[in-house]
């Protein structure tokens, strides 16, 4: 696959209240973003299983994004503090075992920060785009690169 | 008196004083060690107090004993290092109620991998001399070469029983039942000096934890886990894996219509059976990862001979790191269980913190 | 049902319009504005950032929805007022906007067609302005379209609530505002603005990025009016700015620092640990420096004033058209109550006095019970008692896809039933009518966001007989077709939601049967001022108190802020406790045990057991010294008292100030020791009995021994932050009122007393889960009664059954937030509405 052919999947979980109403500004405000970003809307950075990211990624998604409230703006109080641990033991796990923990990214997007969203939303399609795909995807399979 | 006849001698001067009314420490079987529960004097003897195996563990005993209700008898508990490490975590999660348990721990000389005894049994004496002689016995299990607290600790447990450093073993406490426990029996406290012992573990460990991590991502954990029968034995005999159910045994979720294996095997160029073996692993890291107290029964446990503590243990070790955390050594709330206003900064954003 | 009129666009004018419509009144809501947000609250004048502006604003319009009891005028203007209580004429102008916002879909035709300007707003479809209405009417396919006359309009109703708007002052000269790289505080923070806090928006006019900053508030020089939220938004601002670039150079100048204590003053250790500049100076002297400006012999590439409140020229109109007094500029209410010198006519927000917008929301609900006493009894919605059946194991699932939002794409998706229309929302009848004849049992909606037309799409398909748990939701306007996202990426959201849909579940929404009583801890004046509204309206209210404070215990600056006598004081308040004493039930004694939850607690006091739906803690506190004054309270070397502290600075001793929030007057007439005369003076001491009840309730005290409540969690700060906008479940049945909080004025006793009277009153009902379809269950079977969740849980819905060692839920509580399912390990908390299945479904369709 060529770089510039590359279309990468991402997955968005976005907190209903914060990340997911920018997103709604976004898209009133007509702010284009690539078509690469694919919402889940959920309650709360805090609904998201870590291993819905790692499923994810294992599904072929090529990166993620967790999507909550400024700190002391989290709509349940603390989830947003919750969501930052669950992230960090799931980048540290990834780390660790020398997979690339930088696509399970964490944002922190207020509901009128559209502006904002659209602008995390391609600068890291460019980012991922320039990662290339993922490899995370093909765990357990034939495929990919690597096969022996 | 060799050591395990003084705790035998301990066990029995405890139930004369009426200071316990149960035990639980391992006794031989055929090929093996058990756990034994006793609630009489009489069957003290049945008992090897310091075992040369470990083939559960022991916190994990007692877990059963009292996750319901709090132990209706005084039990004593004799417990390794390890083990009560774990059986500090697990009271933390709820699994164990402490009322009414007085654990002892020990100098621990390490295990002997419970399939190698089987065939080449070794005694807990040979494991205690060598113990005694300062070195760490090759034979015993890897992640008892790289125990990080191989001895008993403060706070954790109630009373220690120190063997290295010194020419007859000693008592001491490390709680205040402990304390009143020894004083009631009528033992005066001893010390002994283990930082050596700690030492040369310690450095087994810096060494290991360089050299035997896994790398490479996809690659090396799929290599690492290439023979996995994802038989989901490592969690089976993990005691911080306490779940009655594990997440990754629900049918509901991970049973799939045929249609969605073939779709996989179309995007993916061909797949693994059974599915989802990776993501056990990296789930079960993501769960209980920061509460690993290193036992290393999962290593024990893989019929494959997978040396799993390498990948629970060093990515085990890295979870703790970020959170400041060590499992079972203090009172500090687990780390899944807790959260500050202000940290973990470096995990925002793309490059951490800073935007 | 009463009918109130609001006259004023305030944070607690808009909480007051969702309280009363809440409540069962009628309510007329006269913005001053062209729209909703058009008039900035104090909260957008002085933080625009803040996400309060949003929150307070949704809320009002969301309720106004739900309630159907509120309507509002825009570019209203008050022209007269006649009558009295119960039976007031208010004359009034308003002009129509040129587009119904309530109408409005978003459909964009007026843009395209009639070149209709748009704005964009957080929460809400946007504003659409026509330049030519008359021509465009045609064009808009919901008939939102209207000609902007203007009309007067005369409204019969029971009560008057004035609430106009706060005015900021400019930047004093002196404060450098005539210069160059001074700006007001709102500019700044307008900055970072929807584009998030980042080192790249930093900036001046001139394009330069500030290598240095200052921050100045002017409290305690001459002519400043204003409160401790000043001081509050400056710290937080400047840690923030500290923390998004280390290498920024930051400065704070003050003259007092306003920090009343529960924590704030953390903010300002917080500040200096970061490496903050705080300044505490006596003067200042801001001049033109170079590139920049000098504030007092120090070099700042940017200088942020946020000045304080001015008194807008219009108050003295208002005042006399409605013909009440005024005093110092601000409405003059008697004391204890908002009502103005006129009955029946009340003022609330900063028309008052100068406050944070904490205090606004306490207006804003405080009000209810007092207005009540004019009005005719509340008539509450009667939601309609949904039956659905269970009979759904075999999905049927119908998309309906919005063309509005899914314009240019080509929909091409797998489902039983793929039904395409011009607009979803203008049509509901037709998708009644699909829903039913064609039998679906699980629906796709394809349209908008929930948060504007999706919820009222949801309502269509429920009407039809098709519950919430199944119905999806699937923004294709918002979150493909107007961010240019292909027909690819709408395909996939949509699969995404019919596979989830054809795995979702059945959820019933539990709801609990309270104990309508309520019971008060502590006999402060708060607790019996909170039984006074209270006991009209419940049928039992328990104050549980040894005995009861007498007012001069509980009162804070009594001579500025109460126009009253002692006698007069102590007259008013023996009639107001021998009214509450002949209804309420005193048990005399203390609390020696709680149990139970939200509407259900045991409490057992002097040998007597009390079931309660909802406990107020008042315990009071004492007052240590002999001051006429409290004013805050002594913490170990640092004197945090706003005068003792100016007297220790006189001493040449630094400190730093605690005091309470009733400063504000204390601008205008500032006390004798404020000016250097008497000595400094009482503070008051929280009660130990507050640990035991904490313990008992496991709450939190903060270090001094004061309740939290209401705090928000990042450094604790009472702000109008998240807790204010949640409804009351989330507190769990628990308010604190009065001096257990924190030291606090008598009128300020009065707004938490009346702000706990009113909530509990929202909570004597039977409850239904806040958290709707999303409420958490426990699958016994699996739970290992680790009580992970139950430390996730953030109001206190479960707990481990000590019985059989599993976790439970009390669904009153649960707001469905998901934090217990995502900590759960092995799954057996859930949210049943979002389980791993219906999730693992939609990740892999949306991936492909
Ligand atoms: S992961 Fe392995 S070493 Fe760690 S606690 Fe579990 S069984 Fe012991
Ligand atoms: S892997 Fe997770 S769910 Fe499974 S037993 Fe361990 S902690 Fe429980
Ligand atoms: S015990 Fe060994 S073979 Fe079994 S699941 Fe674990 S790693 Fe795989
Ligand atoms: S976290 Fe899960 S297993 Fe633990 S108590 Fe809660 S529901 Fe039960
Ligand atoms: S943590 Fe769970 S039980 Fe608590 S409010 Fe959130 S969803 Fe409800």
């Amino acid at each position: 696959m060529s770089e510039e052919k590359f279309d990468p999947v991402i997955v968005g979980f976005f907190c209903n209240w914060c990340t997911s109403a920018a997103a709604d500004l976004a898209g009133t405000a007509r702010l284009h973003y690539p078509a690469s970003i694919k919402p889940i809307r959920v309650m709360c950075s805090s609904t998201v299983d870590p291993v819905y990211l790692i499923r994810a990624l294992q599904e072929g998604a090529d990166a993620t994004i967790l999507g909550g409230c400024h700190p002391g703006d989290c709509h349940y109080i603390t989830g947003n503090y919750k969501a930052r641990r669950r992230v960090a033991i799931v980048k540290t796990v990834l780390k660790s075992l020398g997979f690339d923990d930088t696509r399970v990214l964490l944002e922190w997007i207020s509901g009128s920060e559209g502006p904002k969203f659209a602008r995390v939303m391609n600068e890291y399609t460019d980012y991922i785009k320039q990662r290339g795909p993922s490899d995370f995807k093909y765990l357990d399979s034939l495929g990919g690169e690597e096969v022996e | 008196m060799n050591e395990n006849e003084i705790l035998k001698k301990f066990i029995k001067d405890a139930f004369d004083k009426g200071l316990i009314e149960a035990v639980m420490a391992p006794s031989a079987t055929k090929d093996s060690y058990t756990y034994a529960l006793i609630t009489k004097k009489e069957d003290v003897d049945k008992l090897t107090p310091i075992a040369p195996v470990m083939q559960w563990n022991g916190a994990d005993m007692i877990r059963r004993i009292t996750r319901l209700k709090k132990s209706e008898r005084k039990l004593l508990a004799i417990l390794r290092p390890c083990e009560s490490r774990t059986y500090k975590e697990l009271v933390k999660f709820n699994q164990i109620n402490p009322e009414n348990i007085i654990v002892l721990s020990y100098d621990c000389p390490g295990t002997v991998h419970a399939r190698n005894f089987k065939y080449e049994p070794t005694s807990a004496e040979d494991l205690l001399a060598e113990m005694k002689k300062g070195n760490i016995s090759k034979k015993v299990r890897e992640s008892c070469q790289v125990c990080e607290y191989p001895t008993p600790i403060k706070g954790v447990g109630d009373i220690g029983f120190g063997i290295v450093n010194t020419d007859e073993p000693v008592f001491f406490s490390l709680s205040d039942n402990g304390k009143e426990f020894l004083a009631s029996i009528g033992i005066q406290e001893g010390e002994r000096d283990d930082s050596q012992w700690v030492k040369i573990h310690r450095e087994n460990r810096e060494k290991w934890l360089k050299e035997e991590r896994i790398t490479g991502g996809r690659k090396g954990l799929e290599d690492f886990l290439s023979s996995c029968l994802n038989c989901h034995n490592c969690k089976d005999m993990c005691p911080i894996c306490f779940c009655k159910e594990c997440f990754f045994e629900d049918h509901s979720v991970f049973d799939y219509e045929s249609n969605k294996y073939y779709n996989w095997a179309d995007d993916k160029d061909g797949i693994r059976l059974p599915t989802d073996k990776s993501l056990f692993h990296i789930g079960r890291l993501i769960h209980m990862g920061t509460s690993c107290v290193g036992c290393g029964l999962c290593q024990q446990a893989c019929p494959m001979d997978i040396p799993l503590y390498r990948l629970f243990g060093i990515v085990g070790n890295d979870l703790q790191k970020v959170f400041d955390y060590k499992p079972g050594i203090n009172d500090d709330i687990p780390p899944v269980m807790d959260f500050r206003e202000d940290e973990l900064h470096e995990f925002e954003g793309l490059f951490g913190g800073e935007e | 049902m009463g009918k109130v009129l609001i006259y004023g666009t305030t944070v607690a004018s808009y909480r007051a319009a969702t309280n009363f419509a809440r409540s069962g009144h009628k309510v007329i809501f006269l913005n001053r504005g062209a729209f909703l947000v058009n008039k900035p609250t104090q909260m957008q004048q002085q933080h625009p950032r803040d996400i309060v502006n949003g929150y307070v604003k949704n809320m009002l319009v969301a309720v106004a929805n739900m309630t159907g009891n509120i309507e509002i005028y825009h570019n209203s203007e008050l022209l007269g007022l006649d009558g009295g209580p119960g039976n007031f004429k208010v004359k009034f102008r308003h002009k129509y906007p040129t587009v119904n916002v309530f109408k409005c879909i978003g459909c964009d035709l007026c843009v395209e067609k009639c070149n209709a300007e748009f704005k964009p707003i957080p929460g809400s479809i946007g504003i659409y302005t026509i330049p030519d209405p008359e021509g465009c009417v045609d064009v808009c396919p919901a008939k939102a379209i209207q000609i902007p006359k203007e009309e007067e309009r005369e409204e019969k109703v029971d009560v008057v609530i004035l609430s106009p708007e706060y005015d900021s002052q400019e930047i004093d000269e002196k404060y450098g505002g005539n210069l160059k790289n001074v700006i007001h505080f709102a500019k700044f923070a307008s900055l970072f603005s929807g584009k998030g806090v980042d080192k790249r928006f930093l900036k001046r006019e001139d394009g330069k990025a500030p290598k240095s900053i200052g921050f100045f508030n002017p409290a305690g020089f001459e002519g400043y009016l204003g409160s401790y939220e000043e001081h509050v938004i400056i710290f937080r601002e400047a840690v923030l700015m500290k923390e998004m670039d280390p290498n920024l150079d930051v400065h704070i100048f003050l003259k007092e620092v306003r920090l009343y204590g529960h924590n704030q003053l953390f903010l300002f250790d917080k500040a200096k640990e970061k490496g903050i500049n705080v300044h505490l100076i006596d003067d200042i002297e801001v001049k033109e420096d170079g590139d920049g400006v000098s504030v007092n012999g120090i070099h700042l590439d940017l200088f942020a004033v946020l000045p304080g409140q001015k008194i807008p020229d219009d108050w003295k109109d208002i005042a006399h058209k409605a013909g009440i007094e005024l005093e110092n500029g601000f409405a003059k209410t008697r004391p204890f109550t908002f009502e103005t010198t006129k009955d029946g006519i009340f003022a609330i927000g900063e028309f008052v006095k100068p406050l944070g917008s904490a205090e606004s929301i306490y207006h804003g609900t405080a009000i209810v019970p007092q207005a009540e006493k004019y009005l005719k009894p509340p008539e509450l919605p009667q939601m309609p008692e949904m039956k659905f059946k269970q009979e759904d194991f075999n999905p049927k699932v119908g998309v309906f896809i919005c063309e509005c939002a899914a314009k240019g794409f080509d929909i091409d998706v797998d489902a039983d039933y793929v039904i395409k229309k011009d607009y979803l929302c203008l049509h509901p009848e037709e998708i009644v009518k699909e829903i039913k004849e064609k039998g679906i049992n699980r629906v796709v909606f394809g349209a908008c966001s929930p948060s504007l037309r999706g919820a009222m799409l949801e309502m269509t398909a429920n009407k039809a007989g098709v519950h919430s748990s199944y119905i999806e939701n699937v923004q294709l306007r918002e979150y493909a077709s107007r961010v240019g996202a292909d027909s690819k990426k709408a395909n996939a959201m949509l699969r995404a939601a019919i596979a989830k849909a054809r795995k979702d579940v059945f959820v019933e929404v539990p709801t609990v049967n309270t104990i309508k009583n309520v019971a008060i801890i502590g006999g402060d004046l708060a607790a019996l001022i909170a039984a006074d509204y209270l006991v009209e309206k419940v049928p039992l209210v328990y104050i549980i108190t040894p005995e009861f404070d007498e007012p001069i215990l509980a009162t804070g600056v009594k001579e500025n802020t109460l126009n009253m006598s002692d006698e007069e004081l102590k007259e008013w308040y023996n009639t107001l406790k021998d009214r509450v004493l002949k209804r309420a039930k005193w048990i005399k004694g203390e609390v020696e045990s709680i149990e139970g939850s939200l509407g259900n607690f045991r409490i057992s006091a002097a040998g007597t057991e009390i079931r309660s739906g909802v406990i107020i803690i008042a315990t009071g506190g004492d007052v240590v010294g002999d001051g006429t004054h409290i004013v805050s309270r002594m913490n170990g070397e640092n004197l945090h008292s706003a005068l003792s502290a100016l007297y220790a600075k006189r001493k040449g001793i630094e400190a730093t100030y605690d005091l309470m929030k009733s400063y504000s007057l204390l601008d205008l007439y500032p006390p004798n020791a404020k000016k250097g005369e008497g000595e400094p003076l009482a503070y008051v001491k929280p009660r130990d009995i507050n640990k035991k009840i904490a313990t008992l309730l496991g709450m939190e005290l903060d270090k001094e021994g004061f309740f939290f409540f209401a705090e928000e969690p990042l450094h604790r700060v009472e702000r109008a932050g998240i807790q204010f906008m949640l409804f009351e479940e989330p507190f769990g049945g628990v308010f604190v009122a009065g001096l257990a909080h924190r030291p606090m004025s008598i009128e300020e006793e009065m707004e938490e007393a009346g702000f706990a009277a009113q909530s509990a009153m929202y909570l004597m009902r039977d409850i239904t889960s806040p958290a709707g379809k999303y409420v958490s269950v426990t699958n016994p079977r699996k739970c290992a009664g680790c009580g992970i969740c139950v430390d996730a849980c953030v109001t206190g819905a479960r707990y481990v059954d000590e019985e059989d060692h599993i976790a439970k839920v009390r669904p009153a509580q649960c707001v469905g937030c998901g934090a217990c399912a995502n900590v759960c390990p092995s799954g057996a908390a859930i949210i049943k509405a979002y389980s791993p299945t219906g999730v693992f479904e939609m990740l892999k369709e949306v991936v492909k």
